[in-house]
């Protein structure tokens, strides 16, 4: 086992690599000129030279590229062109902010998605089951952008139970803090819990179906030793696969939801550098959010072969 | 006969579940369908269906709650919100479907081709994919809108290119299974060329379970484009679209809520729709053999 | 092995049977099983009854479709969801399990009433180590401690006759060959001393050597164990050896029951004559390749035929027997009206062969249609991150030859070479050595457009049916497409050419606009039949034709072949691992283990002394259909799996083989010892010492 992991390491680092090489490549090679973009059109020819200068950018690529990297290596992330300040302090604080939001909002996902998922497939077919259908199927059609919306105009609006936008320190005000949490979390959490239950469902049916838990059945084990200690850990595993990729959406959804709350996190940072075209800050934010990525994927390969012994001892299925 | 009840429930209620089942299938793609084709041809007959022009200033009217002059009610610049939502049927539903081409066009070559030709083509095609895929969409969409002067077609695309691996990932798999089977085999013994045997043979068979996985996933390409639109990048005013007024609705939210309930209920609509359909497809293709009873 | 726990009987201790009072352990009281489908109602068992005493074995036997799974999943109580009980009842010890709860009903299962399935890898838990799975029914049924249960369960391995039982307790699953497993879960089966075992098709998943060493333990659990045993199988060979009763199902109903002696020497309801007639034997040599076979195939669950089930397959069907559906008559236990008049009748005998056309072949004075020459296939397997990488060499330098008009077979179990050969020939998978001289080109050596001109020469029929059609064509388009790739038709022709091709397989003509799924299994076998002659072939590689088929349909697909075969003086190389097929149409035999041939010979000489220790063993191990001869053989017994032979040049087979020499059979490669007439020996042994008992 030690050697499927350390595969998956250098597999990791790998991808990581080239996930800096396509961030470059696309923030400098498509069209329009770096400079231009911070500047805006209506710039002079001096300002636009001298920019270009203090970039670096009249150097060839490669060098740009390497020089940028190395920087990364040793955690310097550039500077911030539209503040002026060294980028990594930036990020930091703002990941400090979110970071509660998207561990949160996955835990929730976790929990609440399988436990959905395991009921309503043992309880298949009954009113329970439908009635986890039909919210499930409205957790996955509804844009999450509109139910922070609408959660803003009830809680917030209407029965006024929470704040609806901002950020406080939880050292200064810790239930302010945790008061402003509840609905990012919410909203993050409704389309993911109903994408994870619903995997787990059908994963949990499939297997519920399977000739092992019918022979286990046929041995006369009780009904909840054969769902939690027979189906459960292999109903299992596509779960966990997703759970991986749902924190991949959970960034993208940290952006459009602090938008929504007005939530100043690394969301609302990227969305703020996209608007002002501050190149480095876009980069620095892209690279360091697809490493937490790719974490969260390392981390969902380590849960798989706990959960599999067939991968554990033989490296393959 | 004595002592009928066995491990079975009774035949009533089976006759009960069976005749549910049928016409759950049934009726989740006969409703989804319904749905897809109303919003189409909205879409299409879009000008016609307005009340009044979507871009007119009814400023004495601003912010007015629905009635009957304005049946969604009116935007804070006295703008008929329900024209607008119409119109911006047009782009939403088209950014919908380009995303949804591009994602099948580009994905579904891609995987066929990796699963067929194996090896190392696969490998590297894989990996490439896999380093694709380890964007966060939205991210990644973000990353080339920002490049790019941000316009629909172009987040339509992006949010396309973004979605690609998955659908690409789902024909490899389907292509893998299928190139096992032996009448492959049988057409390889025959000297076939690899032209007829991905077309003639594996392709014809991978339709359905391709079909039943992609009607799934296109409503995430449609959820993210409406993400983006959101964010200011789809639909530039004064063109509309959903996500957008949504976006320029936020300021008044609890004043007039009207402005964004109205179009984010449509987008629900649209997305509903689309997910009851992709499940009908899913019910009807589905290999019905596995669930007929073995005697 | 004192039990620290006495309130489990221990069934090891050696007590006799106890002595029968005429109370039946399990009792199956006209019981009709019906599934809720699309079409309607589908009845899977139909008005179906036996009985079993404590110590006795009835063998169910039946091919799909009986409803022999339906009847298991009855008695067990665990029915799919859309079945149900329409009448009759399941009665163990007098009670009546209709009546129970569910809750009951549970405590029984696995308790009272044990079950072993057919597949044992997906029997068990992939994620739970075996000892643990074992040990968690000791709790569940016996509330012991979960020590005292492990301890159990390390007992109960024993009892099998696992090996190092601590170590197998620790293991998972998929670590585990086929016959561990299954042995697994006959002590799993066996760990509360159920009151009735229930084994469905136990061995069908496994190799005939690991078959065989199966059996025998269920033989000697017979002795031993306090249960009514329910053998389901389709195989008559293992229903002869182990079975006291037994009890015929067809389509849903039970045709006959008796004794065993009374089902193979008198049988009385003619689909039991049939099926035994039909099947190919590995004892007796072959007089004419024919076998007398039964026409048709098995009516779907929900067309069944009015009257007699059986009736439009019955040689000996009148008027009266497709109007009337048959009863069950007493006291001769037979579901046929007809059965005291057919008393004695055999099945009809198969049409003769031209004389003389079987002998000529073999003997054909012109040189070999293709030989093959060291003839090898390596696969390596990537092993990641640890350079050393393993190669497996499926074949190993494998040399034969095949003559004009005749049938060689190529014999062994599973992962010995021979599909992995036959592909090779057809150039399917290409080879890592060795050379295919085919009419004097070698076809290891072809590429691009001069091997795709030669493929119409060689072709192919699959193993699996359902697999080997395209489902999305006609059956028309699936025969033209030969034709049209090689040209062999003009357009206007194809249509009568098709015709042609499906009378040549006696199939009707309006099949030409049918999808596969229309078809049966031995239709669809025929089809891919036509396809694989309609380019008109010199050589046709049949690779286990008949092994996914029904017994009942065997038997006129291999006639066909056989026919064939004499019509045009085709020849087939023929892979099987079922020796009794190859006896009956194989002129010569090749026998392969672990990618190495054994032994090479004319038919006949195969099954005679002198064998090779693997041929032996192997011959030994196939139960015949026939009680006592079943019962009487010597088993060669051979360790599941022995020592691997570390890939190095020694024969295959030492790590195994229970005549071992010594070092010598590990390092050395064997020599091929040629006796007259083309029969070769691959051993270090002297061919006097192989000379050992012939069946």
């Amino acid at each position: 086992m030690g050697g499927y992991l350390a595969r998956r390491v250098l597999y990791m680092a790998f991808t990581l690599w080239l996930v800096t090489l396509i961030v470059f490549c696309v923030t400098h090679l498509l069209p329009g000129n770096v400079a231009v973009m911070i500047l805006g059109q209506y710039q002079n020819v001096e300002q636009l030279r001298a920019l270009e200068a203090k970039l670096g950018l009249n150097d060839p690529l490669p060098v740009q590229y390497w020089r940028w990297l190395r920087g990364i290596l040793h955690g310097d992330l550039g500077d911030s062109v539209v503040m002026e300040r060294p980028v990594a302090p930036i990020l930091w604080e703002r990941i400090e902010r979110s970071a509660p939001v998207a561990l949160a909002a996955l835990l929730v996902t976790a929990l609440a998605g399988i436990v959905l998922g395991t009921v309503a497939a043992v309880h298949e077919n009954r009113p329970v089951d439908h009635v986890a259908s039909i919210v499930s199927f409205l957790g996955i059609s509804v844009p999450e952008f509109f139910w922070g919306i609408v959660l803003i105009l009830v809680v917030s609006g209407y029965f006024e139970l929470l704040p609806s936008s901002g950020w406080v320190a939880p050292t200064k005000d810790p239930l302010g803090w945790l008061a402003r949490l509840v609905l990012p979390v919410l909203t993050l959490a409704l389309t993911l819990v109903a994408h994870t239950s619903r995997l787990t469902r059908s994963s949990m049916l499939d297997v519920l179906r399977s000739q092992y838990v019918r022979a286990a059945r046929a041995r006369g084990l009780s009904e909840r030793s054969v769902v939690y200690r027979h189906a459960l850990r292999n109903a299992l595993l596509p779960t966990v696969t997703v759970l991986a990729g749902n924190f991949g959406w959970l960034m993208g959804g940290l952006v459009v939801v602090e938008t929504v709350f007005a939530f100043p996190g690394l969301g609302g940072l990227l969305v703020f550098a996209i608007q002002q075209r501050d190149i480095p800050l876009v980069e620095a934010a892209i690279v360091v959010i697809a490493g937490f990525y790719a974490v969260a994927n390392l981390a969902a390969d380590v849960t798989y072969t706990y959960l599999d012994p067939r991968i554990r001892y033989s490296g393959t299925r | 006969m004595n002592g009928v009840r066995g491990a079975g429930a009774a035949l009533g209620s089976h006759r009960a579940a069976r005749a549910w089942a049928l016409v759950r299938g049934r009726a989740t793609l006969m409703v989804g369908g319904a749905i897809v084709v109303a919003i189409v041809l909205i879409a299409l007959l879009a000008p016609a269906l307005v009340r009044y022009p979507p871009t007119e200033f009814h400023v004495k009217d601003r912010l007015a709650s629905p009635s009957a002059a304005y049946w969604f009610g009116t935007d804070e610049f006295g703008r008929d919100v329900y024209s607008r939502v119409v119109i911006g049927t047009r782009l939403s539903i088209l950014i919908g479907f380009v995303a949804m081409a591009v994602c099948m066009g580009a994905g579904t070559p891609l995987g066929l081709l990796a699963g067929y030709i194996g090896g190392w083509t696969d490998e590297v095609m894989m990996r490439g994919l896999d380093i694709l895929m380890s964007f966060p969409s939205i991210i990644f969409g973000m990353l080339i809108l920002t490049v790019t002067s941000p316009g629909p077609f172009k987040t339509a695309i992006a949010v396309g290119i973004v979605y690609a691996p998955t659908i690409a990932r789902i024909a490899r798999s389907v292509t893998l299974s299928i190139k096992e089977e032996d009448y492959v085999a049988a057409a390889r013994s025959r000297g076939e060329s690899h032209l007829y045997i991905l077309f003639g043979e594996i392709l014809p068979n991978t339709w359905a379970p391709l079909t039943v996985e992609a009607s799934l996933r296109v409503t995430f390409a449609i959820l993210a484009a409406a993400a983006l639109s959101f964010l200011g990048l789809g639909a530039q005013p004064p063109e509309t679209d959903w996500g957008l007024t949504i976006a320029e609705a936020r300021k008044f939210m609890t004043s007039a809520p009207w402005i964004a309930l109205f179009p984010g209920a449509a987008m629900c609509l649209t997305v509903v729709g689309l997910n009851l359909l992709g499940d009908g497809l899913r019910d009807a293709l589905d290999p019905r053999l596995a669930r007929r009873a073995r005697g | 092995m004192g039990s620290a726990t006495p309130s489990i009987p221990d069934w090891r201790a050696g007590r006799a049977a106890s002595p029968v009072a005429d109370h039946p352990v399990l009792a199956v009281e006209r019981l009709t099983v019906a599934y809720a489908s699309e079409g309607g109602r589908v009845c899977a068992v139909d008005d179906v009854s036996f009985a079993i005493q404590r110590g006795e074995v009835l063998g169910l036997v039946g091919e799909s479709g009986s409803g022999k799974s339906t009847v298991a999943s009855a008695v067990i109580g665990l029915l799919a969801a859309n079945a149900t009980v329409e009448a009759g009842r399941v009665l163990i010890e007098g009670e009546d399990l209709g009546a129970l709860s569910g809750e009951a009903l549970r405590k029984l299962r696995g308790n009272r009433l044990g079950v072993v399935f057919q597949d044992p890898l997906s029997s068990l838990t992939p994620s739970i180590r075996v000892g643990a799975q074992i040990a968690e029914v000791l709790r569940a049924h016996r509330g012991l401690s979960a020590a005292a249960a492990e301890r159990r369960a390390i007992e109960l391995l024993a009892s099998v006759e696992v090996p190092d039982p601590p170590l197998r307790a620790r293991a998972y699953p998929h670590q585990l060959s086929g016959g561990m497993q299954q042995r697994a879960l006959i002590a799993m089966a066996l760990a509360c001393d159920p009151d009735v075992l229930i084994l469905d098709e136990p061995t069908t998943a496994l190799d005939v050597t690991t078959q065989a060493t199966i059996l025998d333990l269920v033989a000697d659990l017979k002795r031993r164990v306090r249960a009514g045993i329910l053998y389901i199988t389709h195989d008559m060979g293992v229903v002869a050896r182990l079975c006291d009763r037994v009890a015929v199902l067809y389509a849903g109903q039970l045709l006959e029951e008796g004794i065993v002696e009374d089902i193979f020497h008198r049988p009385r309801h003619p689909y039991t004559k049939g099926l035994l007639a039909s099947i190919p034997r590995v004892d007796r040599a072959q007089a004419g390749k024919r076998l007398p076979a039964i026409p048709g195939s098995i009516p779907r669950s929900g067309a069944l035929p009015a009257g007699c089930v059986f009736g439009p397959r019955c040689p000996f069907a009148a008027a009266g027997c497709a109007e009337r559906s048959q009863p069950r008559r007493e006291p001769l236990r037979v579901r046929c009206e007809r059965a005291a008049v057919l008393t004695g009748a055999p099945w009809p005998d198969a049409v003769p062969e031209a004389p003389g056309a079987a002998v000529d072949r073999a003997t054909s004075g012109a040189g070999p249609l293709m030989r093959v020459r060291g003839l090898s296939k390596e696969f390596q397997q990537s092993g990641g991150l640890r350079r050393a990488r393993r190669i497996v060499r499926a074949v190993d330098g494998v040399s034969l030859e095949l003559r004009h008009g005749e049938t060689l077979a190529l014999v062994g179990e599973s992962g010995c070479g021979k599909t992995t050969l036959g592909r090779m020939i057809v150039r399917l998978i290409d080879p890592t050595a060795g050379s295919v001289i085919f009419d004097g080109a070698d076809l290891a050596a072809l590429r691009g457009r001069a091997l795709r001109r030669r493929r119409r020469e060689f072709q192919i029929v699959f193993q699996n049916p359902d697999s080997s059609l395209n489902p999305r064509r006609r059956v028309g388009e699936i025969l033209a497409r030969p034709l049209i790739v090689f040209g062999l038709e003009e357009r206007r022709h194809l249509f009568t050419a098709i015709g042609a091709l499906l009378r040549m397989v006696h199939l009707p003509e309006e099949y030409v606009n049918r999808y596969p799924h229309e078809l049966s299994g031995g239709e669809k076998q025929r089809v891919a039949i036509a396809r694989a002659l309609a380019t008109r072939p010199r050589m046709v590689v049949l690779d286990e034709p008949v092994t996914a088929l029904d017994v009942s349909v065997r038997a006129s697909v291999l006639n066909l072949l056989v026919a064939l075969q004499a019509e045009i003086g085709l020849p087939y190389l023929l892979i099987a691992h079922d020796l009794a097929v190859v006896r009956q149409v194989a002129d010569r035999v090749a026998v392969m283990y672990r990618g190495r041939l054994c032994e090479v010979d004319v038919a006949d000489a195969v099954f005679a002394p002198p064998f090779h220790p693997y041929t032996r063993a192997l011959l030994s191990a196939i139960p015949v259909p026939e009680p006592a001869a079943a019962r009487r053989v010597e088993r060669v017994r051979l360790a599941d799996m022995g020592i691997p032979s570390a890939g190095g040049r020694g024969c295959p087979f030492s790590g195994r083989c229970p005549v071992r020499i010594g070092p010598v059979c590990y390092e050395v490669a064997p020599p091929v010892r040629d006796l007259d007439g083309g029969h070769t020996i691959a051993c270090h042994h002297e061919l006097t010492t192989l000379g050992g008992d012939s069946r």
